[in-house]
């Protein structure tokens, strides 16, 4: 199913915690809202399941206008953070719910219909074994997968998610969400998750939103966000990043009055700062870099080191990824050259 | 826990509820019916009689009222009502602080059996309460005739009275303090004594001050139940005027013999304590809480 | 000391903290004199008569009826209160209205002021010149002096416990629990009957059983309204008073004694419940 937001806004008293979202999201495709906490990423999620109601902006399933309905009625599977299973029933009976309550009446299936549909949905999430246990006596891993079995069960136009991984330990947190996208794979409904966690998002999504302070950030796919950042905000908050802060003036970059020589990319008069991937900033020879600096300490273990360096001038401490092989002492004095840079405007 | 909710000792839990809106509501009409009634109800059965205590009081004006406060069979049943509270209430305190430490800062087999039967008194009719007394120490009871022999009045005296309210009011200190030391664990003694502390030290500088609050909230529920104990005390006091009578049993005379009006005036005191039992445990509670 | 002859016995925990022996001896000692051996001075008392005399004693058409009046009575102010209690307690939790505070705080005025006060307030209130009871009056019910004076107070004493149990079961309860039931497509009545009503139940059936067993041990409230007309209006607490009046120990012991062993059972009855209560609300 096709979802369209357009012009979603939404306030919690004085503060805005969505404000004027436009996003498409295709039918059967994994999308994974990304943020920082207060981003208005749960909001957005619980505004699509109809558990809360924009204050403008109009959300559409297929076409038909879903704010019209009900959360009840919008079909939707919605996993929720700490799994909201409810303790008084066993697993089996947690998934056989929304079969059981379906209306009208005559619609509900059958007893053996529903034991089957419920059996084959715990099979599919690998619990079957554990149909007569109590949530009480499941580990986070499993309560999220019964929760997710619950959601399915009512063969949802969407299933949405909102901080499926944030409670589970690192462990099982990588190992369920590479079992989410294969069963994404596998059932292909159109699905969107709620996660602070970038390298979550990157790993499992087809395609990434990235949010900040109620609004859209950068829509594209995993290596777009990544690797073209639409902002400085995006370039900063997934992957690492040097960031040094600059002045543009008269068509050029200037480091502390000394003009460096790289590219303003459209930037005009003010105050910038450079992005740089630790891993494409080379260290080179001290004169004809645009920056000097001095290595403080040389670590880490792998195919690259990990150099601190502090830039001459204003001391700012850098991080930068320097091959293996080359040969860095402490208190050398070195350059710097951005290979791959992006250059955004504004201060910090 | 057992029969907690058998006091005042049951917390109010504090109702602040997220300030998301609910989606998941009732229709307005719903809403207002539900409150409505739940009003009603709330008004008909607590404020109406409260109300009711103090007009009654103060029906023929003040001056009755002090009046009636200051009759000498009123003193009496004041005085001796706040002497019958003192002694309980000191002994009970007591109690429930040595009871509490054996029970919170010490595993042992047979604890929550303990635990029940230090609640007991309160699923017990106060009647039965005082019955007990009259059967140990009354005329015909086991102790009376070596009672009477060594001229001891317990049964329609003070110890009686004593006796009876520190039966009623036996757990509620203990039991305002056990399941607050027990979440407190004994980390802060053991590294008391770990330091140096004497058992005495450890248990006046560590584990008192951390349950002060909690300790004075049990001894306000202890007093208020104290000195409004009617059932008990009525079936071993005797009634004799000036001597034996507590407030609430004067209280019932009054009203028997037609003078209303001192009745309430008499009602009204206890009436009074209750109110400020009740501010004082929406004030403490913060504090017990903050334990 | 102490502790070694302890760790012998083998029934505590080893703990370096002091103390144990001589805190619990005391406990001990204590318990036993003020509640134990009086207990116990009960159920001798009844020894002294045979089943015979007991059982006639019990039976009597008097004590029989005392007896009904009583756990009948309370019966049904225990179910008046869980039916109000329910309400009053959905309107504190859930909703928001002027006064709210006030009126929590409130709830537990039956606990604080001395049965005796209630007694008189009540009978004042509900007689037939009274605030309530002239409203009732046109309408034919007459409430003081009547079983139905008996049943006011013990609604009023028992109201409390419903709504104190209840409460923070309610407060607890996870939003996100209706919200996931709504978006599996249960409506308003089946998340309140199948996901609200299953977790707060034993909670309620707490309070209700607390409400119960409180008023069929209750006295002060309710003698100064019933009018105390034997088989009428005589609850069983009084007829244990007019026994001992009339020096009839025995007999009094007796109608204790079937009280008494009521209120065990009710109170074995509400410890298991409070404990399946906190093992379904996952509270254990």
């Amino acid at each position: 199913m096709k979802i369209d937001i357009t012009n979603v806004s939404k306030r919690f008293g004085a503060f805005a915690a969505l404000a004027g979202v436009d996003l498409e999201i295709k039918s059967g495709e994994l999308v994974a809202l990304l943020g920082p906490s207060g981003s208005g990423k749960t909001t957005l999620l619980r505004i699509i399941a109809g558990l809360e109601w924009p204050d403008e902006g109009r959300v559409l399933f297929d076409g038909d206008d879903a704010l019209a309905r009900s959360v009840g009625e919008r079909h939707v599977g919605f996993v929720f953070q700490h799994y909201a299973l409810f303790r008084h029933m066993s697993v089996f009976e947690n998934v056989a719910f929304g079969l059981r309550v379906r209306r009208p009446r005559r619609q509900r299936l059958l007893e053996p219909e529903i034991r089957a549909r419920v059996n084959k949905l715990l099979e599919l999430v690998q619990l079957g074994w554990l149909a007569d246990r109590y949530p009480t006596q499941l580990s986070g891993g499993q309560r999220q997968r019964v929760a997710l079995a619950r959601a399915l069960a009512i063969e949802p136009r969407v299933l949405l998610l909102d901080e499926p991984f944030g409670a589970l330990d690192a462990k099982v947190r990588k190992e369920l969400r590479r079992w989410l996208r294969q069963l994404h794979d596998e059932i292909h409904v159109t699905s969107v998750f709620v996660t602070h966690d970038q390298e979550e998002a990157l790993e499992v999504a087809d395609r990434v939103v990235v949010m900040d302070k109620g609004r859209i950030e950068q829509i594209g796919t995993p290596t777009e966000v990544y690797e073209n950042p639409a902002t400085a905000f995006v370039h900063e908050f997934i992957g690492e990043s040097i960031v040094i802060p600059v002045t543009v003036d008269n068509g050029a970059v200037q480091f502390h009055g000394n003009r460096i020589d790289i590219d303003t990319q459209g930037v005009t008069c003010g105050p910038a700062r450079l992005f740089v991937r630790p891993y494409e900033m080379s260290i080179a020879s001290a004169e004809s870099a645009p920056f000097q600096g001095t290595v403080k300490r040389v670590h880490g273990i792998g195919p690259a080191r990990r150099v601190e360096l502090a830039l001459n001038v204003d001391g700012h401490v850098v991080e930068v990824d320097a091959p293996r092989v080359q040969d860095l002492t402490v208190g050398q004095a070195v350059g710097l050259s951005p290979t791959r840079y992006r250059l955004f405007a504004g201060e910090a | 826990m057992s029969v907690a909710a058998g006091t005042l000792a049951t917390r109010t839990p504090s109702s602040s509820q997220d300030s998301r809106r609910r989606i998941v509501a009732e229709p307005a009409p719903v809403r207002w019916l539900i409150v409505g009634v739940a009003l009603l109800f709330l008004t008909v059965f607590l404020v109406v009689p409260l109300v009711a205590v103090f007009y009654q009081a103060f029906s023929r004006g003040v001056w009755p009222y002090l009046g009636a406060l200051t009759h000498p069979d009123a003193v009496a049943a004041i005085k001796l009502t706040l002497m019958v509270a003192a002694i309980s209430v000191s002994l009970n305190l007591v109690f429930g602080l040595i009871a509490a430490w054996a029970i919170a800062k010490f595993e042992f087999r047979g604890k929550s059996v303990l635990i029940t039967l230090i609640d007991l008194p309160f699923s017990i009719s106060p009647v039965i309460s005082g019955l007990v007394f009259v059967l140990l120490f009354g005329a015909q009871g086991f102790f009376g005739g070596y009672l009477q022999e060594h001229d001891v009045r317990i049964i329609f005296a003070l110890p009686g009275i004593v006796l009876a309210t520190v039966l009623v009011t036996f757990p509620f200190v203990a039991r305002e303090l056990i399941p607050l030391m027990q979440q407190q664990g004994t980390q802060e003694e053991e590294a008391a004594i770990s330091l140096g502390a004497s058992g005495l030290q450890t248990f006046f500088r560590v584990t008192l001050p951390n349950v002060k609050w909690a300790l004075l909230y049990g001894v306000l529920l202890c007093n208020a139940r104290a000195m409004g104990e009617f059932g008990a005390v009525s079936v071993v006091s005797g009634h004799i005027r000036g001597e034996t009578n507590t407030m609430p049993l004067h209280i019932e005379i009054l009203y028997n013999e037609y003078q209303f009006m001192a009745s309430f005036a008499v009602a009204s005191l206890l009436a009074l304590l209750a109110l400020v039992t009740l501010i004082a445990k929406v004030v403490l509670e913060k504090y017990v809480g903050a334990e | 000391m102490t502790a070694t002859t302890a760790r012998r016995l083998g029934f505590r925990q080893p703990s370096v903290i002091p103390g144990f022996g001589l805190t619990l001896g005391l406990t001990l000692s204590w318990l036993a004199l003020i509640v134990l051996i009086p207990l116990a001075a009960l159920f001798l008392k009844t020894t002294e008569l045979s089943f015979d005399q007991f059982l006639a004693v019990v039976t009597s058409r008097r004590a029989l009826n005392a007896l009904k009046i009583s756990f009948g009575l309370s019966l049904i102010a225990a179910f008046i209160n869980l039916i109000f209690g329910f309400i009053v307690v959905w309107a504190l939790v859930r909703y928001e209205f002027p006064g709210k505070r006030v009126f929590d705080a409130l709830i537990d005025i039956p606990f604080a002021l001395p049965t005796a006060v209630a007694g008189i307030a009540l009978t004042t209130l509900f007689a037939e010149n009274g605030w309530l009871g002239s409203l009732l009056v046109p309408l034919g019910i007459k409430v003081s002096f009547t079983p139905l004076g008996i049943l006011i107070a013990l609604v009023f004493i028992g109201l409390p416990f419903v709504v104190r149990t209840v409460q923070p079961v309610l407060l607890d309860l996870d939003l996100e629990l209706e919200e996931a039931a709504e978006t599996l497509g249960a409506n308003r009545w089946q998340v309140i009957t199948k996901v609200i009503l299953p977790v707060i139940g034993p909670s309620l059936l707490t309070g209700f059983a607390l409400s119960f067993a409180r008023a069929v041990g209750e006295y002060g409230s309710v003698i100064f309204i019933a009018g105390n007309l034997p088989n009428v209006s005589e609850i069983a607490p009084l007829l244990i008073v007019i026994r001992l009046e009339e020096f009839k120990y025995a007999d009094a012991t007796a109608i204790a004694v079937v009280m008494l062993l009521a209120s065990f059972v009710l109170l074995l009855a509400i410890n298991r419940l409070q404990r399946w209560s906190e093992v379904r609300t996952g509270r254990l």
